[in-house]
């Protein structure tokens, strides 16, 4: 498999993927935007209207049939929230041609086109009834997020942490800011998206390459604008005191997030030594933390380490009986400890390493994930293949580990407090 | 290429012992996947064992306990260790109907594919390792019933049902686990873990005899029987239990879930149950998927937020239709859900519509054809209803804009209707 990278226009960037096991194709794109909090909101709310209508498909009605006469294709837009980057994304999934017996990728990849170019406009700006409906939706969704619980406990977390930081912006915007939008103003703010971000086409599957990128070059050609500045996130915030919050709701169990620094991300060269920390601590069954606060004590179901690889954060989530809460903070310290001592023995690191290998060579094998994983090299600017991860990962030592071990601070502990011990006393 | 396979073929062969072994070869693919399933869910409580002939009843959540309790080994290992050692991903799940034992990997194979077949085949329950497990599922349990989505449909099926373990949460309830016993747990396992209710299916870049000699030479032959379990339920009247339940919990907006119950005339399975399948989901598609013209009525006055989520799950002894949304209207929106259906009951499906929606799920169907995990995990699932996925391209073709009609005045009935609503209250 060869990967093909190359700039196609000012602010775009095109990435081919040919790959043949599978029966699917997959094209996407993806805008970076700043996270901030002047843009945020509206960035959220913009692919939502997109996908709302465009010139030739006024309505989603219309779009939904036109997506099912091509096949079923599927059409994805995303806003999400990495490191302190916003990105909006928009992915077409199709079946591959050679099973259809009909041509389809002009079609496809004009339909892309036309969606992120070409939207249903009234007077020149979007259409409002559009905008309104998907302000009524985003609100709805900013509103959904405490029905998530454990989803909920960790966005405070991070909000608790991040305060004064970029990363500390809410992934989805906020309801006083989306207030102030209306379809003029989107509409800006959509001109200033298309020609001033820095843009990532990605195509993948099994297709005519050459054909595919004329087809780009003809249908999704964006303007050339001044490209907006990205700052890179700062990682080395060194925390003042362990801050502590909690919140009680009528739910059955607690659900814990404790926050860290790590002090590195995947712009590094060391950042391989990261993950395989926070595995050997907190990803499966082998991990200290399951094997310790579930397995040992029979404290929890589920425990888990988690990263935020460009912001350099690591975060420990577990579902746990409120009244255990000191008695599993403990026994979690515990284990940051023994990192930091370097008890960590040969099994621990072999298995550790077997885990992340597997899961790299497995990601050849999912549509989607070959795709995230070629995007998301671009965006650490460090353009690794898989197997180039793979040897990284191979070298780490024990030693490598308790050397992560030492720049790893705990930030926040946030806690969700369950009601259960008041049911038992009715 | 033959028919309507897209270029896949899946080799069975029953061994001596009444297992059933499926192969998909999946040329180029880095990864291998197996599953290795038993025809038992959280749904079998009573049963004749076919080895004593006795008539055994078991505790609630019994099937999903036994899943957790598989990994124990006898030198004080758990079967995972195995695994990672080999570098693979394993795990499990428990349905209604069946548990389900599973790995990945990139190396090592067949070792990997041996420990699976052996660790599914060698119990090893303790009074103390099953105690230690209770406090674990205890906290499974409540995880469950902090997600509104679960409360909401566990409400609708006890709505639906009057009698059928459908009632009765996988994990069954904090109470039911305590009473469980390693006794308890070897019948069920002698009973249902046998060879002649088992299910081994492999996936990947891999040779078809290979798999075989392997599968051969680890499988034991313990507990074989010949013939099928008798499961003992009791009678499900074709009404519905209650025709609305509600909860309030703390979440930001109401959400609703409609379920239609099938109207049972013996057992379904094979062809039969496969093509009601497809026409109600094509009847979903039809009616209130994205496209449809109730989705964009009420997308468009905002009185629903997303498409609402549509599906049928079927099986041998049940089958139910559900419509999710969340809504600040709730009344207004099943109103609608009514009115929509009887005006398609009145003036008929759509030929355009039905064509396209046909075309649609053909291509949706040939990409997931490149989900390794997903093709397993519902073959085997469908093969314990007698039913082949690989003739859902043929039976698709054959689905005729009649059948879809039919099933669709059939089915969607208002005496087989109930409605759960979940209410929010402040946290």
């Amino acid at each position: 498999m060869i990967i093909e990278r190359k700039q196609i226009a000012k602010n775009v960037c095109l990435t081919k993927i040919p790959c043949y096991q599978f029966k699917t194709n997959v094209i996407a794109v993806y805008f970076k935007r700043p996270l901030c909090r002047e843009e945020v909101t509206a960035n959220s709310l913009i692919p939502y209207v997109l996908k709302s209508g465009t010139r030739s498909w006024q309505t989603e009605t219309k779009i939904s049939k036109h997506l099912q006469e091509l096949y079923g294709t599927g059409l994805g837009v995303s806003v999400s929230k990495t490191g302190e980057m916003q990105i909006l994304g928009f992915k077409l999934s199709f079946a591959a041609e050679s099973f259809l017996g009909e041509n389809i990728l002009e079609d496809v990849i004009s339909f892309l086109g036309e969606i992120i170019l070409q939207p249903y406009l009234e007077d020149g700006v979007f259409c409002k009834n559009y905008v309104n409906i998907e302000k009524e939706v985003l609100k709805e969704s900013i509103l959904a997020k405490i029905n998530d619980k454990a989803y909920y406990a960790k966005e405070r977390c991070i909000e608790i942490m991040c305060k004064n930081e970029p990363y500390g912006i809410a992934e989805e915007g906020y309801l006083e800011d989306l207030e102030l939008l209306t379809e003029e103003n989107l509409y800006v703010q959509y001109k200033k998206m298309i020609s001033s971000s820095s843009v990532d086409i990605l195509l993948e599957g099994q297709m005519d390459f050459e054909k595919a990128e004329q087809f780009i070059q003809k249908h999704i050609s964006l303007p050339e604008g001044e490209k907006v500045e990205i700052k890179e996130e700062n990682i080395f915030v060194e925390p003042s005191e362990l801050k502590e919050e909690s919140e009680t709701m009528d739910i059955e169990q607690g659900k814990l997030v404790i926050g860290y620094r790590t002090g590195r991300n995947a712009r590094m060269d060391d950042y391989y030594d990261l993950l395989l920390y926070s595995i050997v601590l907190g990803v499966g069954a082998q991990s200290k933390l399951f094997r310790i606060v579930r397995e040992k004590n029979s404290l929890c179901y589920s425990i888990g380490a988690s990263l935020e690889r460009l912001k350099g954060l690591m975060f420990i989530q577990t579902g746990i009986e409120s009244k255990n809460k000191n008695r599993v903070i403990e026994l979690i310290g515990e284990q940051l400890v023994e990192m930091k001592k370097g008890n960590i023995t040969e099994e621990e690191l072999l298995l550790a390493k077997k885990m992340a290998i597997n899961s790299y060579r497995s990601t050849k094998d999912s549509v989607s994930g070959l795709c995230d994983f070629y995007y998301a090299q671009g965006l650490y600017g460090k353009n690794l293949t898989i197997e180039q991860a793979i040897e990284k990962i191979e070298r780490i030592t024990a030693e490598d580990l308790k050397k992560t071990a030492d720049s790893i601070i705990v930030d926040t502990i946030f806690f969700l407090k369950g009601t259960e011990e008041d049911h038992f006393e009715q | 290429m033959n028919n309507n396979y897209f270029g896949e073929k899946v080799y069975h062969k029953k061994l001596p012992n009444n297992m059933n072994v499926f192969f998909m070869p999946k040329e180029g693919f880095t990864k291998k996947y197996a599953v290795f399933a038993t025809n038992f869910g959280s749904n079998d409580l009573e049963f004749i064992s076919p080895h004593t002939g006795e008539q055994v009843r078991v505790n609630e959540g019994i099937a999903h306990f036994l899943e957790h309790k598989m990994f124990e080994q006898k030198d004080g290992t758990d079967a995972f260790a195995k695994f990672a050692e080999i570098g693979a991903n394993a795990n499990a799940f428990t349905n209604f109907d069946m548990t389900a034992y599973l790995f990945s990997t990139t190396e090592n194979f067949y070792e990997g594919l041996e420990h699976l077949i052996s660790y599914v085949q060698e119990p090893y329950f303790t009074q103390e390792n099953v105690e230690k497990e209770k406090g674990i599922i205890a906290q499974e349990i409540k995880m469950y019933q902090d997600s509104p989505d679960w409360i909401l449909f566990f409400n609708t099926l006890r709505a639906m049902y009057v009698e059928h373990n459908n009632r009765i949460d996988i994990a069954g309830t904090v109470e039911s686990i305590t009473e469980i016993t390693p006794e308890e747990l070897y019948t069920c396992y002698n009973t249902f873990y046998s060879p002649s209710n088992m299910a081994l299916f492999v996936i990947g870049d891999l040779k078809w005899e290979e798999v075989v000699s392997v599968v051969e030479k680890t499988v034991k032959d313990d507990n074989r029987f010949d013939g099928v379990i008798h499961r003992l339920e009791k009678e499900e009247p074709n009404r519905v239990m209650q025709k609305e339940i509600k909860q309030s919990f703390p979440i930001s907006i109401p959400m609703f879930m409609i379920g239609f119950k099938e109207h049972m005339n013996g057992e379904q399975k094979g062809e039969v149950l496969m093509k009601k399948m497809i026409t109600t989901e094509i009847i979903l598609d039809l009616l209130f998927r994205k496209g449809s013209i109730l989705n964009e009525e009420l997308y468009n006055e905002s009185l629903i937020f997303s498409p609402m989520d549509c599906e049928y799950n079927g099986s041998r002894d049940y089958g139910y239709t559900l419509i999710s949304a969340e809504s600040r209207q709730v009344n207004l929106v099943l109103e609608k859900i009514t009115q929509c259906l009887e005006k398609f009951k009145r003036e008929g499906l759509d030929k355009q519509d039905f064509e396209r929606a046909k075309k649609s799920r053909i291509g949706k169907y040939i990409r997931s054809l490149d989900s390794m995990e997903g093709i397993a995990n519902s073959y085997v699932a469908y093969q314990f209803q007698g039913i082949d996925l690989m003739e859902y391209g043929n039976l698709l073709f054959e689905i005729s804009l009649e059948d879809c009609q039919k099933r669709l005045e059939e089915h969607f009935k208002e005496n087989m209707k109930v409605v759960s609503l979940i209410e929010p209250i402040e946290g």
